[in-house]
């Protein structure tokens, strides 16, 4: 008669199940499953271990007995614990983060701007306050010069005036980060972070109509220079994303398993963002059969999200259907770059199959202009855009327009680095 | 053809250096023993040569985007065939064909006389002939595998993709300056399935591993969308239900390193993964235990080695992983448990004389032999198969300054674990 296994998390103040993987003590892989399970085994020692998504390792040995229940406690090593509770979630979920290579050029060290910061409307203030009533600058602070601003529309068809203030958010100040939280919307939205010496950061919102994100404006160890995350609100899909941008392909799979990807595609109609996140993951491991029609249903029903486009166009690329994979991603003209890098990777790779058959007319959509103009359009991102992130992040200081130039200082904005 | 000279003097620069590739590109053809069964074929192609770059050795490019000779694709190219050779009867499928393209570098032959002459050089002609007969080859059977290697220069494009540079990039006689080079996604978008109304089939398992630089010349940004040579007329695909992960040496944006005449970093990492690091443990069908290397340990093995080598803060090549991820096909099988190397240290110096170390295994057939007390030198390396340990340090009964800590069983992977407890009371 076997025995069960149950697991608790401590110390990590982490919401989400963890994936595991269970194995004898001769190394074998009996079974995997995520922390929120019970596991039937037989009875015998067994190590159970989980990998945090920022890659801080938990173990635990654990003997099972017959008709018993055990539950195995995993908590990090003492020297991997999280500095403080609120940064759990940073701490597990992102860890360090180095900003985007793309911007390290010619790092000289900054100019200090004095701690005056130019109220520019009442989002910007209450953020402000809100940060200055938490942070009293030290006598000798160490400021980069940066400043954050904030704009929204489709960047094909982008007016850099169209800088917009983050309504209602709120702020909290870390030992080395800024965590902003950003409200909901369904229009698409960036965050540009300038700093001097550095081509300036944009960085698209994972938000959507019902959910917001929280921004995170790190500062980099060692480093005089500040690098620009996001947490998802769906902190399921938070945890798959970090898994696949750390390359951690078994625990992501665990949680694309057995969670979690089908049911954010069932539920995109409230949360489309951790639906889009789901999609991407069963692209990637090649799991065509879990998605379903759900994709085109996401498609249709945001229309704002170019994200939609992209996963429904890979994923008729995916099972031959060509022709209506090209419809698909022509979307994105009227809808913008993607979200997540993923699927401008997507749509890079296969625009520019289409087009070239198109023009041997090996294949027929009818709308070549429209296409060779959609592929010149994202290379132009694709040029600048630092792929090694999830989540789109390119280098420019008109968001339409992406380069590579350097700022002389962070300009005007939010002057995020006199917090730090 | 290029023609090597005698022991005489040379005409000129680029004569000099000019080899003849007296060897067969098709190193391994075992194609009449494995008849009509599956098998792995394999393309593998290393440029260190670029005869168009800076002392290259024939006509300059008209611009060389900051490129300069390589010195060590050709011989980490090189190192993937012989391991290949050495380990034929232990992949998933017997190898059936091989080929081999080789630009190697003068220095790389002063450390490696064999590869002189040993394969044809890596130019688009020769790259664009072998990979249309590995194609022909790959299609030979639906459960065939391919291993795709190639090291040389490369320029990012997407997320998967990366513009392979042959030996005669930027031939200023050849047209536009991307002329003599190939888009990795049209060689995996040539390799894909073939619609299911076609009679053609394809290897369904394909492993490729770019060992390449992925960053992109701003100059080359600056002009209109410059086009390579397409490897394959690529159709419209099938169903893509392919395993088809692509292991990139480096992340977008990030350049790949290699030490001189030697190896490149990826291709050192690599090898020491498929030699045991990233092995793994699975039951074989009479219930013994087999180890092996797969998709998925070689993957997270290589992270690990990476990231020990972006403790170097000059060092900033970490390594990717792409394509289609699917399942975790088995590499190789290895003879035995890997070994990882395990390094110990105790907190403080001072209380080494009073502490004795003693690892205890989780797998009750695994001994491991008494260590030296003290621990010297310090930190104290020892060797222990991949598993899981317990590692205790016991101070001496009658000391008053240290105490005794017990360790907890912890996962120890190759190639090597620090471990490192404080006494302190």
């Amino acid at each position: 008669m076997n025995g069960k296994l149950t697991f608790s998390i401590h110390d990590t103040h982490l919401s989400s199940p963890l994936p595991v993987e269970i194995r004898k003590p001769n190394f074998l892989l009996v079974d995997k499953g995520l922390t929120s399970e019970t596991k039937e085994l037989e009875p015998g020692k067994y190590y159970v271990t989980a990998r945090m998504p920022a890659g801080q390792e938990l173990s635990a040995e654990v003997v099972i007995k017959t008709g018993k229940t055990v539950n195995v406690a995993l908590a990090p090593e003492p020297a991997e614990a999280s500095p403080h509770e609120f940064q759990a979630e940073q701490h597990f979920n992102i860890g360090e983060k180095n900003m985007s290579r793309r911007q390290i050029t010619n790092h000289l060290n900054p100019t200090f701007d004095d701690m005056f910061f130019k109220r520019l409307d009442e989002g910007e203030d209450f953020i402000a306050s809100h940060l200055e009533s938490m942070f009293v600058p030290t006598s000798e602070p160490v400021v980069p010069d940066a400043a954050l601003l904030i704009f929204k529309g489709n960047l094909f068809s982008f007016n850099p005036s169209k800088q917009i203030k983050l309504q209602g958010s709120r702020a909290i100040k870390a030992e080395n980060s800024v965590r902003i939280s950003v409200e909901p919307t369904a229009e698409l939205i960036y965050a540009q972070l300038r700093q001097a010496n550095v081509p300036p950061l944009n960085f698209a919102l994972p938000v959507s109509h019902q959910f917001g994100c929280t921004l995170v404006v790190q500062r980099e160890a060692n480093r005089n220079l500040l690098s620009i995350d996001a947490n998802l609100r769906h902190s399921q899909a938070d945890m798959l994303l970090r898994y696949t941008q750390k390359g951690f392909l078994n625990q992501a799979s665990l949680v694309s398993d057995a969670v979690a990807a089908e049911e954010l595609l069932r539920d995109k109609v409230s949360d489309p963002i951790a639906a889009a996140v789901g999609a991407y993951s069963l692209l990637k491991f090649g799991e065509i059969e879990r998605l379903h029609d759900w994709t085109e249903n996401l498609r249709q029903f945001f229309e704002w999200l170019p994200d939609g486009a992209a996963i429904r166009g890979e994923h008729l690329a995916r099972l031959g259907k060509h022709e209506q994979a090209a419809q698909a991603f022509l979307d994105l003209a009227q809808r913008g770059i993607p979200i997540f890098s993923d699927g401008l990777s997507y749509a890079v790779e296969r625009m520019r199959i289409y087009v070239d058959l198109e023009r041997k007319r090996k294949f027929s959509i009818n709308r070549l202009p429209e296409a060779e103009n959609l592929l010149q359009s994202l290379q132009r991102f694709s040029d600048y855009t630092d792929f090694n992130q999830p989540i789109t992040t390119f280098t420019g200081q008109n968001p339409a327009k992406p380069d590579d130039v350097i700022t002389k200082s962070g300009g005007g904005g939010l002057k995020i680095g006199v917090f730090f | 053809m290029r023609t090597i000279r005698g022991t005489g003097a040379f005409d000129s620069f680029s004569e000099r250096f000019r080899l003849k590739a007296i060897g067969m590109t098709l190193k391994i053809n075992k194609r009449a023993q494995i008849g009509t069964n599956p098998g792995v074929h394999v393309l593998i192609a290393g440029t260190s040569l670029y005869r168009h770059l800076p002392n290259g050795g024939d006509a300059p490019a008209a611009r060389n985007f900051g490129m300069q000779q390589l010195a060590s694709p050709a011989l980490s190219a090189y190192k993937i065939y012989r391991w290949l050779e050495e380990r034929q009867d232990k992949l998933a499928l017997p190898l059936t064909t091989c080929r081999l393209l080789l630009s190697p570098s003068v220095g790389e032959i002063a450390v490696e006389p064999q590869l002189a002459g040993l394969a044809e050089a890596c130019t688009r002609q020769n790259f664009i002939r072998e990979a249309q007969s590995w194609r022909t080859d790959a299609s030979t059977h639906d459960e065939n595998i391919t291993i795709f290697y190639f090291a040389g220069h490369g320029i990012q494009r997407s997320r998967n993709d990366a513009v392979l540079l042959f030996e005669d990039f930027a031939d200023p006689n050849a047209g536009g300056v991307l002329t003599n080079s190939a888009d990795l996604v049209n060689i995996f978008n040539g390799m894909a399935p073939p619609p299911a109304d076609s009679p053609n089939k394809i290897a369904r398992t394909q492993f490729y591993f770019i060992d390449a630089c992925r960053i992109l010349p701003s100059e080359i940004r600056d002009f209109e969308r410059m086009s390579t040579t397409d490897v394959f007329d690529v159709e419209l695909s099938g169903r893509d239900d392919r395993q088809a992960p692509i292991f990139f040496a480096t992340l977008p944006g990030i350049k790949a390193y290699g030490v001189r005449n030697e190896q490149s970093l990826f291709n050192k990492a690599l090898l020491e993964c498929l030699n045991g690091a990233a092995g793994d443990v699975y039951e074989k069908p009479d219930g013994d235990i087999g180890y092996c290397v797969t998709v998925q340990s070689l993957n997270k093995a290589l992270h690990r080695f990476f990231d020990e080598l972006t403790e170097l803060p000059e060092l900033d090549q970490e390594f990717s992983l792409g394509g289609i991820a699917t399942g975790d096909a088995v590499i190789q099988r290895l003879d035995s448990r890997p070994m990882l190397d395990l390094f110990l240290e105790v907190e403080p110096n001072e209380a080494l004389p009073f502490t004795k170390i003693e690892i205890v295994s989780g797998d009750p057939t695994v001994q491991v032999a008494p260590l030296p007390k003290p621990l010297s030198p310090v930190p104290f390396k020892c060797q222990v198969p991949l598993g899981f340990y317990t590692i205790n340090a016991i101070t001496d009964a009658g000391n008053s300054a240290y105490q005794t800590a017990a360790g907890a069983g912890r996962m120890y992977l190759p190639p090597r674990a620090f471990w490192k407890r404080s006494v302190r009371k």
